[in-house]
C-alpha cells in the first residue's frame, strides 16, 4: 500500500516510473528495489495505476470550438478599448479636478476683493453715496405723491429734489447715516446675498410702495434695504441716478409708474449679472459637462473590465 | 503551413490560421477540461472560453511549447469554471440514471467503435478512473490528467500550470498514490491486467 511508504520514496518511484531520476538517483533506487520487495510491489501498483490512466479513452470535442468573426472581433474591440477608455477616464477626471480646483481659487479670490473693495468705498464715501440715493428717491416719492394729479413733467424736474432734500433734512437726517454704517459690514457678504436682498428689497418695495404710495414708514422700511443694494454697487451709482433722474419725469405721467428705487436696482443687479454669465456660468457648465463625461466614462470602462 | 507559421499569421489577426490551430487543439483542451470538470457541459464552456482567450492573448505568446501555452489558458479557463461553478452547482458530479440510482457505465462514456464487451469494460474502468479523479484535489488532479491521460511531459505540465518542475513530480507522485488507493477498491470491477498486487499480499 502507498500509505507505507515515505513521500520521498512514492516521489522518487512515481519519477523513477517517467525517466525522470538522474542516473545516480536511479541507480540508488534500483539497488533498493532489488532487496525491498515492498518496493517492488509499490512501483507494480504504480505502473498499472499510471497504465490505466494512460488508457483512459479519449473524448472527441462535441463541436467545433472555432470562433466566429464575431466572436473574435468583439473580444478584440473590447479588449483594446478598455485601455482607451481607462485613460480617458483618467483624463476627464484629471481636468475635471483641475478645472474645479481653479473655479474654486479664481471665485473665491473675485468674491473676496470687490466685497472689501465696496466695502472700502462705503465707509470711505458712506454721506457721499448715500445721500443721493435716498434723497432722490424720497424726492421720487414726493413728486409721485405731488405731481401725479399735476401731469407736469418739466415743473416737477427741479422742484423734486429739493423737495426731497427738504423731507430728507426734516424727517430722516438722523436716519440716513444709520443705514450707511450698517450697510458697511453687510456689503463684505457674497455677492449673491446681496442679490438675494435686492430681490426681497425689490418685492417689499413694490408692494409698500403700492399699498401706500406716500406713506413715511414705508418708504423708511424700503430704503435701507434699498441703499444696500445701490451701495454694494457703488460704482453703478452714477447710472443708477441717471436712470432715477430719467425715471423721476416718467413717474410724473401716471399713477402706477414704477418707484424709481425699484428702477434703480434692476440696473445695479442686471450690471452685476453680465459679469457673473460671462465667467461663473460659463465654468459651471464645463465643470457639469466634465463630471458627465468623467462618469460615462469611468461607468463604460467598468463595463469593459467586467467583459475583459 | 506548419505550427509556427499559423501562429504567426493568427497574431497579425487571421481567424483562419487561428481556427486551424483550434482544429489541432481542440480534442486536447476539451479533454482536459472533461478530466478535470468530470462535467461535459462545463467543459465546452471552458473549452470555448479558453479559446477565446487564447485568441486575445496571443500577442503574449512568445515561443516555445504552444501546447503548454494553451493548456496554461485551459488550466485557468477550468479553474474559472469551476469557481462558477462552486457559486452555482447545477451538474451532479455523480453520474445518475433516470431512476435515481448511481449508474455503473454511464451513456456519456462509452465509444461507440468498440465491441459492447470491451466497451463495457473500458467504460467500467473508465468511470471507476473518472469517479476516482474527482475525489482528487483539483490541483493533483490537473497534473495527473496532463501527464497521465493526456500524455505530456513534466516540463509542459509546469509550463501549463505554472509552477516549478519539483510541484509537478511531488504532485503526480501524491495523485497517483491517490488513484491507486482509490481504486483498489474497485477490486474485480477492473479488467485483471489492472488489478493492482497489493490485493493479493493483502
Amino acid at each position: 500500500m502507498t500509505s507505507n511508504l515515505s513521500k520521498r520514496d512514492l516521489e522518487a518511484l512515481s519519477a523513477y516510473l517517467d525517466g525522470q531520476l538522474s542516473s545516480r538517483q536511479r541507480s540508488k533506487l534500483e539497488t533498493r528495489l532489488q532487496r525491498d520487495e515492498e518496493l517492488r510491489l509499490e512501483l507494480a501498483n504504480l505502473r498499472r495505476t499510471r497504465a490505466a490512466l494512460r488508457d483512459l479513452p479519449q473524448v472527441r470535442a462535441p463541436r467545433q470550438f472555432t470562433l466566429t468573426p464575431e466572436m473574435a472581433g468583439e473580444q478584440i474591440r473590447s479588449a483594446s478599448l478598455y485601455p482607451t477608455m481607462r485613460l480617458a477616464s483618467a483624463l476627464a477626471t484629471i481636468l475635471f479636478v483641475v478645472v474645479t480646483f481653479g473655479d474654486l481659487i479664481t471665485s473665491t479670490a473675485t468674491q473676496m476683493s470687490p466685497a472689501i473693495l465696496q466695502a472700502q468705498e462705503i465707509v470711505d464715501d458712506s454721506t457721499f453715496v448715500v445721500e443721493p440715493t435716498p434723497a432722490q428717491d424720497l424726492a421720487a416719492e414726493n413728486a409721485i405723491e405731488e405731481a401725479a394729479p399735476e401731469a407736469g413733467a418739466e415743473m416737477f424736474a427741479l422742484p423734486a429734489e429739493g423737495d426731497g432734500a427738504d423731507v430728507l433734512t426734516d424727517q430722516e437726517s438722523d436716519e440716513v447715516p444709520a443705514p450707511a454704517l450698517e450697510i458697511a459690514p453687510t456689503a463684505t457678504q457674497p455677492a449673491l446675498a446681496g442679490e438675494s436682498a435686492a430681490e426681497d428689497a425689490t418685492d417689499e418695495g413694490q408692494e409698500q410702495r403700492i399699498e401706500a404710495e406716500s406713506a413715511p414708514q414705508a418708504t423708511q422700511a424700503a430704503l435701507p434695504t434699498a441703499t444696500v443694494v445701490v451701495l454694494g454697487e457703488s460704482e453703478e451709482d452714477s447710472v443708477a441716478e441717471e436712470l432715477e433722474m430719467e425715471d423721476a419725469p416718467e413717474s410724473t405721467q401716471g399713477f402706477v409708474a414704477q418707484p424709481p428705487a425699484d428702477k434703480g436696482l434692476e440696473p445695479a443687479v442686471q450690471a452685476e449679472e453680465p459679469s457673473s454669465q460671462v465667467s461663473l456660468p460659463l465654468i459651471r457648465i464645463v465643470e457639469i459637462v466634465l463630471a458627465a463625461l468623467a462618469l460615462i466614462l469611468i461607468g463604460f470602462t467598468f463595463y469593459l473590465r467586467r467583459r475583459v | 503551413m506548419d505550427e509556427i507559421e499559423l501562429i504567426k499569421y493568427a497574431k497579425e489577426g487571421d481567424l483562419t490560421a487561428f481556427n486551424r490551430l483550434v482544429l489541432e487543439y481542440q480534442d486536447l483542451a476539451y479533454n482536459v477540461a472533461y478530466r478535470v470538470m468530470s462535467d461535459p457541459a462545463s467543459a465546452e464552456d471552458a473549452t470555448q472560453e479558453a479559446f477565446i482567450s487564447a485568441y486575445r492573448k496571443l500577442k503574449s505568446y512568445r515561443g516555445g511549447s504552444f501546447k503548454a501555452w494553451l493548456l496554461r489558458i485551459v488550466t485557468n479557463a477550468c479553474y474559472d469554471e469551476l469557481r462558477r461553478r462552486k457559486r452555482r452547482p447545477t451538474t451532479p458530479l455523480e453520474p445518475v440514471g433516470a431512476d435515481d440510482e448511481e449508474m455503473e457505465s454511464p451513456a456519456w462514456l462509452t465509444d461507440e467503435s468498440e465491441s459492447p464487451e470491451e466497451s463495457a469494460s473500458r467504460s467500467e474502468l473508465a468511470a471507476a478512473i473518472q469517479q476516482c479523479l474527482e475525489g482528487l484535489d483539483v490541483d493533483f488532479r490537473m497534473v495527473v490528467v496532463m501527464v497521465d491521460v493526456q500524455g505530456l511531459d513534466y516540463s509542459e505540465t509546469a509550463s501549463a500550470i505554472e509552477k516549478p518542475l519539483g510541484t509537478v513530480k511531488s504532485r503526480l507522485a501524491r495523485a497517483r498514490a491517490r488513484m491507486q488507493d482509490c481504486l483498489q477498491g474497485y477490486g474485480e470491477l477492473l479488467p485483471s491486467i489492472y488489478r493492482l498486487e497489493g490485493e493479493k499480499l493483502s
